[in-house]
């Protein structure tokens, strides 16, 4: 058998995520949030249409506002073995759908999981369960926002990851020709 | 100065104070301009500025380098620094653009290693140079970095560390690689000297306890900004050992708390006599904010720009800061908050309303003209305005300046580019034309919305005061930027983006730039040629070009025009593109 040794593995024990007001956090996320900032490349922090460096906002200001603690904050699903009662901050952020004129707002706090997040959605714009959304195969696709601007899919990531940074949501509608 | 005129006094026994005298009386002087002005009397007096200089501020660390400075002003002992152009806050800079600190340090370091204090603002600052100043200067003691970025809180804990006498460290709004909390517990077990620490953009977890009994040692501190991770019980404890505290940043605001601890934290704010800056605030509850009540009363500044108000909240707060004169918001508050700011705040003289969501595209307003014109009737001391807002009519505008003639910074931000008087359809030119007409003091203007030539015929013909103007998505061809040129001779800093001007319009500033210190233009009509031309005219000009991937060779993607006695420089990256008279 000639195969060749696996290259070495850097493998790196993540911390739980805590869920106690001034306990270590989860440090690893932090500075993933701030390689982020300290790699941002040129061009990153562009709005919405596109346009780089507008508003003219001090992207590091943009980011300290929003969700950084967010993560560390959450009790994520500990079912009652957090014991201190500890404050439940909402995290409402916007939602949109492709073809319907009014967004909404769902607080994220709520669900600790992208199927319990789905099926909030999908009664809130009144949407049948069976329609098919679960990463590209149906007929909206569950996007965000991230703290640079950029639209991304919320798919192949996970939920810790997910609300570490989304700033708003979307449902776009799948292109219609083929599966994408 | 007001110099007697001697009377019948022969040159050569003219009055001549000894040297110490006169360093003496210059020391007295503290204002840059004074000291620049002390200099170029005669020799005697500028030698004598040269050994009394304590304080240098260097508005652009390319206009001179640090040998001059070192070699200028031998016993400096504070030096204030700014780098990159301030676009670079917008991501419009390379991250490797320059601006490093360190080899100023190399210079003090050899030259004059008695620095007492360094204020950097947009520098690259890596932990190798926070090393560096801990070990070197012995007498150091006092850093602030805002917005600087290359270093992370490994180079904050070697300051910690090793710097004895230190009295300030202000971290602020900075790219720094957040890796732990540890640097706080690098502070020496009797060290005791801190007056200022702010570290409110960390976002890492700092040891309690530790901060708590640094505190209680720093019997002179007076500014303390936790960050967001710091709890409100811990706050509480640093309240009752820290009253004598005037500036205070609070940490996270949106803990749940017991009626009782609640109680508990309001007595602690009661002790705060000496407050007049309150900031923080992240999440706040309303129930939260009203524990603060008991320390508003001396306020003076109120920066609630971390956290999202709602206009109910806001109003609830005001009425306890009578003596409020500055307030930053974001524009959750909306209309009806800014109402309450015009009928709670009589002495406000800034007010900055910062987006909620700068990308939100949505049709829901949060602020209009609405609330800037609110502020302004119940305002009228108002000279500083920072707005965010979707949209705004040359009405409104006029309005609040009539209202509040006296603005030397008006900063209005309409965020989407190029939008007309939503009720008129009309350009917003006339806006602007009333502020420049009406407020004689203006010195710093920053327009936005659908212009055309006009606005900029306007500013130059009545901003006569103005020193920093900041242009986007605005003018019709180059007679804009020319107009600007020709009429602002107090003009220090030009910034412009998205503008139909050109090499004319570029050269038209020919005589201009040497009393600038610095224009920038990006996405506009200069070539490469244009700054080539630029540059050899004008040999005490570094004229720099930053280009971007797959751009036409001919095009100056941004342009970065500044005066120096330093040369061009040499530390550019293969992307910035340098041309000088040779």
């Amino acid at each position: 058998d000639d195969r060749l040794p696996l290259p070495p593995v850097d493998l790196k024990t993540l911390p739980l995520l805590q869920w106690a007001a001034g306990e270590e956090n989860d440090d690893n996320c932090s500075v993933v949030l701030n390689n982020r900032i300290e790699a941002e490349e040129e061009g990153d922090s562009d709005g919405g249409d596109g346009i780089v460096g507008w508003p003219p906002i001090n992207f590091r200001r943009n980011k300290k506002q929003r969700n950084q603690m967010m993560v560390v904050n959450r009790p994520s699903s500990c079912s009652g073995e957090c014991g201190a009662a500890g404050p439940t901050p909402s995290m409402y952020v916007k939602v949109t759908m492709d073809g319907v004129g009014i967004g909404r707002k769902v607080d994220l706090a709520l669900h600790d999981s992208f199927s319990s997040l789905r099926r909030q959605l999908f009664a809130m714009f009144g949407l049948p369960e069976e329609n098919p959304w679960d990463g590209g195969a149906g007929e909206y696709q569950l996007t965000y926002q991230d703290p640079e601007g950029d639209w991304l899919l919320a798919d192949d990531i996970s939920w810790r990851s997910f609300i570490g940074s989304v700033q708003r949501l979307r449902l776009m509608r799948s292109s219609s020709s083929g599966s994408s | 100065m007001d110099l007697t005129p001697k009377q019948s006094i022969p040159a050569a026994e003219s009055t001549r104070f000894p040297d110490e005298v006169l360093e003496r009386v210059l020391t007295l002087l503290k204002s840059p301009k004074d000291r620049n002005a002390v200099s170029l009397v005669c020799k005697d007096w500028y030698t004598a500025d040269s050994w009394s200089r304590r304080h240098v501020f260097i508005g652009n660390c390319y206009s001179v380098s640090p040998e001059i400075v070192a070699r200028r002003f031998p016993r400096i002992r504070s030096v204030t620094l700014k780098g990159k152009p301030r676009f670079s806050d917008f991501n419009l800079v390379p991250d490797n653009w320059g601006a490093d600190v360190h080899s100023w340090l190399l210079v003090f370091a050899s030259g004059s290693p008695f620095l007492e204090e360094l204020r950097l603002k947009r520098m690259r600052v890596t932990d190798g140079s926070l090393e560096f100043l801990a070990l070197n200067f012995p007498n150091f003691r006092a850093l602030s970095l805002l917005s600087c970025d290359g270093f992370s809180t490994s180079g904050l804990a070697t300051v910690a560390t090793h710097c004895k006498n230190l009295i300030e460290l202000d971290i602020q709004e900075n790219g720094i690689e957040d890796l732990s909390g540890e640097w706080l517990s690098c502070f020496p077990d009797n060290f005791s000297t801190l007056e200022v620490l702010n570290f409110s953009n960390l976002i890492t977890d700092v040891n309690t306890e530790v901060l708590e009994r640094l505190v209680s040692r720093c019997r002179s501190l007076k500014v303390l900004k936790l960050n967001r991770s710091s709890s409100l019980d811990c706050l509480h404890r640093l309240l009752t050992s820290a009253p004598q505290l005037t500036e205070l940043g609070v940490g996270s605001f949106s803990q749940e708390l017991t009626p009782q601890q609640h109680a508990e934290l309001k007595h602690a704010f009661g002790f705060c006599k000496n407050l007049t800056v309150l900031s923080g605030f992240w999440d706040a509850t309303a129930l939260n904010l009203s524990a603060v009540y008991p320390a508003c009363s001396g306020l003076s500044f109120l920066n609630l720009s971390y956290t999202a108000l709602q206009s109910q909240e806001l109003a609830s707060l005001l009425p306890h800061c009578p003596c409020l004169r500055r307030l930053w918001v974001l524009d959750s508050v909306g209309d009806r908050g800014l109402e309450a700011v015009g009928a709670n705040c009589p002495s406000l003289e800034e007010i900055r309303v910062f987006p909620t969501d700068p990308f939100d595209e949505d049709m829901l307003h949060t602020v209009t003209e609405s609330g800037i014109v609110a502020v302004s009737q119940g305002c009228p001391k108002l000279h500083y305005i920072l707005y965010f807002c979707r949209q705004m009519t040359n009405a409104a505008v006029a309005t609040v300046v009539r209202n509040c003639p006296d603005f030397t910074h008006f900063r209005l931000c309409i965020m989407n580019p190029g939008q007309p008087d939503h009720t008129t359809n009309q350009p917003m030119d006339e806006a602007f034309g009333a502020v420049v007409k009406t407020c004689k003091k203006l010195k710093r203007l920053s327009i936005s919305g659908l212009l055309t030539d006009l606005t900029f015929k306007y500013i130059g013909e009545y901003a006569k005061n103005l020193e920093a103007l900041s242009v986007a998505f605005a003018g019709s061809s180059d007679l804009g930027m020319q107009y600007v040129m020709e009429g602002c001779s107090k003009l220090k800093k030009l910034e412009i983006r998205d503008c139909p001007f050109g090499n004319a319009a570029l050269l038209s500033g020919l005589e201009r730039y040497e009393s600038m210190r610095s224009l920038w233009m990006s996405a506009c009509n200069v070539t490469v040629d244009g700054c080539k031309a630029l540059a050899r005219q004008m040999p005490r000009l570094n004229v720099e070009v930053m280009k971007e991937e797959g751009s036409d060779d001919c095009k100056a993607d941004k342009v970065y025009v500044y005066r120096t006695v330093a040369g061009p420089r040499r530390d550019a990256p293969p992307s910035v593109l340098t041309f000088s008279s040779l």
